[in-house]
């Protein structure tokens, strides 16, 4: 799973060095923390938030039968 | 996968790159591009004699990416645990790359109306763009899901076209992307009393159905839609 999200991730951006990707999980969720370099912010997020809602898509759809939660955000 | 190149020399450019599509054993269906690296120079007292210079050229085969594609997808599927699943990428040598996946219970990758399926598109379509200069566009299809929802699409249109008619209102349709937007628009052409156009912005995006006649009767309302009319 997380090796999926850093795949995609550094797949998209200009600097796969600065993509950093924490992995937290509570229960039954699972929280993604994403960091990438500052140029690549707009990569990721994608206009209107195109990108990055599709991650958190694909993300949902590959554990719909595990009934997990999965949570992704990009920080700053 | 990854780029072939070679670098030919030969009296002339033409001649270079006759040599290096036999060297590489170039199929019909792949492209290739070329670098001029030095003109063949005619010397003094014809070709080659007294400082005469060959045609130089860098010569590079377009990369494929099917299975980059494939890569991709297997990668996601791989996710879920699940090995009965058939992928297939199709290549129209043009711009397009085709993703046809197939297998029981593929619900997953379609989503919510598709909601899965388009976002595979879209990560796919960005990171294929990113490789090449030119524009590529991917399309991912499971299970036929298109073609199905293609069917819906026009026996819903042609309900709505039927309803907007009689009421002679015009009927606003749920967002859309642009795919589904295309078919209503494509299966109400014919109709004669009836113009569809689209109508605010994405990923909101509606198609409207309206009468004809609806433009005359309710002048006000219409003025402020024409700017968006496609």
């Amino acid at each position: 799973m997380k090796k999926l999200l850093n795949n995609i991730v550094t797949a998209l951006v200009d600097n796969p060095a600065d993509v950093n990707i924490t992995e937290s999980s509570e229960g039954n969720s699972l929280a993604f923390e994403l960091r990438v370099h500052s140029d690549d912010v707009g990569k990721v997020i994608g206009k209107k938030g195109r990108t990055i809602n599709a991650i958190r898509t694909v993300l949902k759809a590959v554990t719909l039968d595990k009934d997990t939660k999965v949570m992704l955000e990009l920080l700053q | 996968m990854e780029k072939r190149v070679i670098e030919v020399t030969g009296k002339s450019v033409e001649e270079a790159v006759e040599i290096a599509k036999k060297t590489l054993e170039l199929k019909e269906n792949e492209k290739y591009e070329y670098e001029v690296l030095n003109e063949e120079t005619k010397g003094f007292l014809g070709i080659g004699f007294l400082g005469g210079k060959k045609a130089r050229i860098r010569f590079t085969i377009k990369p494929k990416y099917e299975n980059y594609l494939t890569k991709w997808i297997e990668e996601i599927i791989d996710c879920t645990g699940r090995t009965d699943v058939e992928v297939k990428v199709r290549h129209d040598n043009r711009n397009k790359y085709f993703i046809d996946i197939n297998g029981e219970n593929l619900g997953f990758l379609i989503g919510r109306r598709g909601a899965a399926m388009y976002a595979i598109e879209h990560l796919l379509s960005l990171m294929l763009n990113k490789k090449t200069d030119s524009l590529v566009r991917v399309k991912v299809n499971v299970s036929k899901f298109k073609q199905e929802r293609q069917k819906d699409l026009e026996e819903m249109a042609i309900r709505l076209a039927e309803k907007a008619a009689s009421t002679k209102k015009a009927i606003f349709l749920r967002p859309m992307n642009s795919f589904e937007r295309k078919i209503i628009h494509k299966t109400l052409k014919t109709y004669r009393n009836l113009y569809t156009y689209s109508k605010g912005a994405e990923p909101n995006r509606k198609v409207v159905i309206s009468p004809k006649d609806f433009k005359k009767k309710f002048n006000k309302e219409q003025t402020q839609t024409t700017g968006d009319v496609h």
